[in-house]
């Protein structure tokens, strides 16, 4: 015979059991895409890529991926839908842009760096004037205010959670350390 | 009495306490030419005595002492005195410092233990840089010069001291100052009561040349061991442009290129009281504007003859019963602001701890009438977010001459309603409420607008507009687009608009059949809605044939859903019959369909931008049938 001490300990176990099976987290991160809209924003804005042309090496993945999706669905518009971007993403990318000229010789110098979480440093200063120092503190301090809604739009156009928005971040600094083209 | 020649000595090591903090002196030399010592009178001289120990150098001391005097001079050049100082945490932590020094003072006490005593310090071409990079001096020349009397009997210092940095360059976070060219110097008068730990400054005068002065005057002072500081500060009439430059434009002007475009003049003053310690504070006083200009380059905003009295109350902690209000105003003597006209503007302001409030509505001039904004508060001057809090409403405003040179057509109608509250935190700025437009022969009304990123270069301004019985024939007529009668409804949610482009919306358009209504669009328009719609023109091959027939063509219903987002329109019809998807669905009888024949009709923003330029130029779509 089961005593009351012993039903509500099973009951307890049961209860427990069927609420952490029912916990499920879902946070949806589409690593890939996102690795794939930094290559291609991070291009643009260091002029390997103008906006709205695709380098030879999209053309073709995206080509492949009409004609493999062309057996499944209609094909139209899929390029459309690759990209991510929208009027505030645009204003960001050409205000980058055109930072980017004047941040370039301080890549060169090595005096910026670019840390893992996407964001750029100043690393070591020495060689330079306090109003060189002044103003590059400016540009690094736009540059990652830039940079920080740049993913928080990123995060917003493809649906991701606002929480993972350091993720992008994340991503996108493997695409700015790369060597400055 | 003795005399002393070439004495030399040698300390391996001397340690003297001050307060908590502890002196270490290694390898210590002393070095003497000449000196005496009289037991009998208890006199002693030793005129030249060098000093060096591992940290101090080229120290050289003068000891006078008899009839009743004390006389000592310290002086040297190259002394180490910041590494020195550093190395016992005299000076803030990590700071590195370079450069030379040179030291001249003098001390002297006598027998009723009155003193006087005078020093200056010279540092030139000093270097300097905090641990964090944010504070830096690069060859600065510096000179520190104290001069006063003691009464060591009733603790009372009186002296004056002057600063000076002359040459060289500084910077503070963002702040850079050429000091060649603008010189900074402090001159202070005080008296410092040292048993009771009370310093009373009678003058403080801190000067940035060509910037600001400022002016000082108080007592700084120990209570239940803490300091508390209880001072009046005064800066006289300034003119606002070097302020502006040094404070404002050249720190932020590459975060904010906006700035570039912004000309300020006029005089600023301000008097601020500051009362309290450390966490128990108050700020009282007042900020002044005269004869000032704002103006925005190639805006045509100017904002001329401004006179500002700015109250400020700021407190820490905040006080249970606030004290009266302090009051100021602002009047503009001229304000043009496209597209209000040019007018006169002023209001009281009235200032309570931490908050400032307009408490007067305030009428400003529009095209076709005035609105009305609603009394201002701001809140949290003092936290990391201060909050604007308004409201704003309008009646019977006419509004032809708003949409005059915006439509093609002059459009009567009135608008009115109103949004309360406003709220502006951060750079974002929400509003509840209506405002409708009572317009070709319909309404349209704006919900809850709002702008994020209000202050940055990429500003969003968000809205929901809805419209009922809009008569299409009134809104089509002399447009680009082409002619089309009926009764249309419809709404935008969740509109976005950046960089003066749409960015996001749910776009929904209907038309509904109303009495003594005739439903018929013309030519141009079905092209146009099916070039939109589907990218080219439905008037091609036999259909274009036939279209020079006609003029236009009876319709049922016309009806549109589109989304923007993501760069990405998505285009539908809102008619269904059967498998068929219409945005425009021909009349009994005759008539014209258009039918969406792409039930996944995405277009992308390029694309769309084509097509409008398409709509605009060239007829050339669906299936016309």
């Amino acid at each position: 015979m089961k005593t009351p001490r012993k039903t509500f300990w099973i009951t307890a176990m049961l209860f427990s059991f069927i609420l952490f099976a029912c916990v499920t987290i879902n946070i949806y991160f589409p690593a890939e895409k996102v690795e794939s809209v930094a290559e291609e924003i991070v291009d643009e804005i260091r002029g390997q890529k103008t906006d709205g042309d695709q380098s030879l090496l999209k053309k073709n993945r995206l080509s492949i991926s009409s004609t493999l999706a062309g057996f499944l669905c209609s094909p139209a518009w899929a390029a459309d839908t690759l990209t991510v971007s929208n009027p505030t993403i645009r204003a960001l990318k050409e205000s980058m842009k055109a930072r980017y000229a004047r941040m370039r010789p301080y890549y060169d110098k090595g005096v910026l760096k670019e840390k893992k979480d996407g964001y750029v440093a100043i690393g070591n200063a020495s060689g330079l004037g306090l109003k060189e120092k002044r103003d590059l503190n400016s540009l690094v301090s736009a540059e990652n205010s830039d940079r920080e809604r740049l993913y928080q739009e990123i995060a917003k156009a493809m649906d991701i959670d606002p929480s993972q928005v350091h993720r992008i971040g994340e991503i996108f600094a493997k695409e700015w350390q790369k060597p400055v083209r | 009495m003795f005399h002393v020649k070439d004495l030399s000595a040698r300390i391996e090591e001397m340690m003297a306490t001050l307060k908590e903090k502890t002196l270490h002196l290694n390898d210590i030399r002393i070095e003497l030419e000449r000196g005496r010592i009289n037991v009998a009178t208890q006199a002693l001289s030793f005129p030249a005595i060098q000093f060096t120990s591992a940290r101090l150098k080229n120290l050289k001391l003068s000891l006078e002492s008899g009839k009743g005097r004390r006389i000592i001079e310290l002086s040297g050049k190259n002394i180490g005195i910041a590494k020195w100082a550093g190395a016992f945490n005299l000076l803030p932590t990590g700071w590195t410092f370079s450069g030379g020094d040179a030291l001249e003072s003098r001390g002297r006490l006598d027998a009723a233990h009155n003193g006087t005593f005078s020093c200056k310090l010279t540092f030139p071409q000093m270097s300097f840089q905090n641990p964090e990079g944010t504070i830096l001096g690069d060859r600065v020349d510096i000179s520190a010069a104290i001069q006063g009397k003691a009464d060591l009997k009733t603790g009372l210092v009186s002296a004056d001291a002057a600063l000076d940095a002359t040459g060289g360059e500084a910077l503070l976070d963002r702040f850079y100052v050429n000091l060649k060219k603008s010189p900074l110097s402090a001159r202070v008068k005080g008296t410092y009561r040292i048993y009771d730990r009370h310093l009373e400054l009678s003058s403080v005068a801190l000067r940035l040349e060509e910037v600001f002065t400022c002016n000082l005057t108080g007592k700084i002072f120990e209570k239940d061991a803490g300091w508390q500081v209880d001072v009046s500060t005064r800066i006289p009439e300034t003119p606002l442009k070097p302020l502006f430059g040094f404070f404002i434009l050249d720190p932020f002007q590459m975060e904010k290129p906006f700035l570039k475009k912004l000309h300020v003049d006029g005089g600023v003053s301000a008097a601020i009281d500051l009362q309290g310690g450390r966490s128990d504070w108050t700020a009282r006083g007042d900020l002044s504007w005269n004869a000032g200009t704002f103006r925005v380059e190639g805006n045509e905003m100017s904002l001329d003859g401004i006179d500002l009295s700015l109250p400020l109350s700021l407190r820490r902690p905040l006080p249970q019963r606030p004290p009266e209000g302090m009051r100021g105003h602002l009047s503009i003597r001229s304000m043009r602001v496209p597209p209000l006209p040019k007018q006169a503007i002023n209001f009281p302001l009235e200032s309570r701890p931490n908050s400032l409030i307009v408490d007067a509505p305030i009428d400003v001039k529009i095209p076709g009438g005035s609105i009305r904004i609603d009394p201002i508060k701001i809140n949290a001057l003092i936290g990391p977010s201060p909050r604007l809090t308004t409201g704003l409403s309008m009646m019977g405003v006419n509004i032809k001459p708003l949409l005059k040179g915006t439509w093609p057509q002059p459009v009567d109608g009135t608008m009115g309603g109103a949004l309360s509250p406003i709220r502006l935190e951060g750079n974002r700025l929400t509003a509840k409420g209506n405002i409708t437009a009572s317009v070709f022969g319909g309404t349209v009304t704006v919900f809850n607008p709002g702008v994020s990123g209000l202050f940055t270069g990429a500003p969003v301004f968000r809205l929901n507009v809805r419209w009922d019985g809009l008569n299409l024939q009134k809104l089509t007529a002399g447009t680009e687009f082409g002619e089309i009668e009926g009764v249309l409804n419809g709404y935008a949610k969740n509109l976005e608009i950046a960089q003066g482009q749409p960015q996001k919306f749910d776009l929904f358009l209907e038309t509904i059949e109303t009495d003594n209504v005739p439903q018929r669009i013309s030519v141009k328009a079905v092209d146009n809605i099916a070039q939109l719609g589907g990218g080219q023109s439905p008037f091609v091959g036999m259909a274009g044939t036939f279209a020079f027939l006609f003029k236009e063509f009876p319709y049922e219903k016309i009806g549109v859903h589109a989304t923007l987002e993501n760069d990405v329109f998505t285009i539908n019809g809102t008619i269904h019959e059967g498998s068929k998807e219409y945005l425009v669905k021909r009349g009994l009888f005759s008539g014209v369909n258009v039918v969406n024949q792409n039930p996944d009709n995405r277009v992308g923003f390029k694309d769309m931008i084509k097509r409008f330029k398409r709509v605009t130029s060239s007829k050339s779509g669906p299936v016309i049938k």
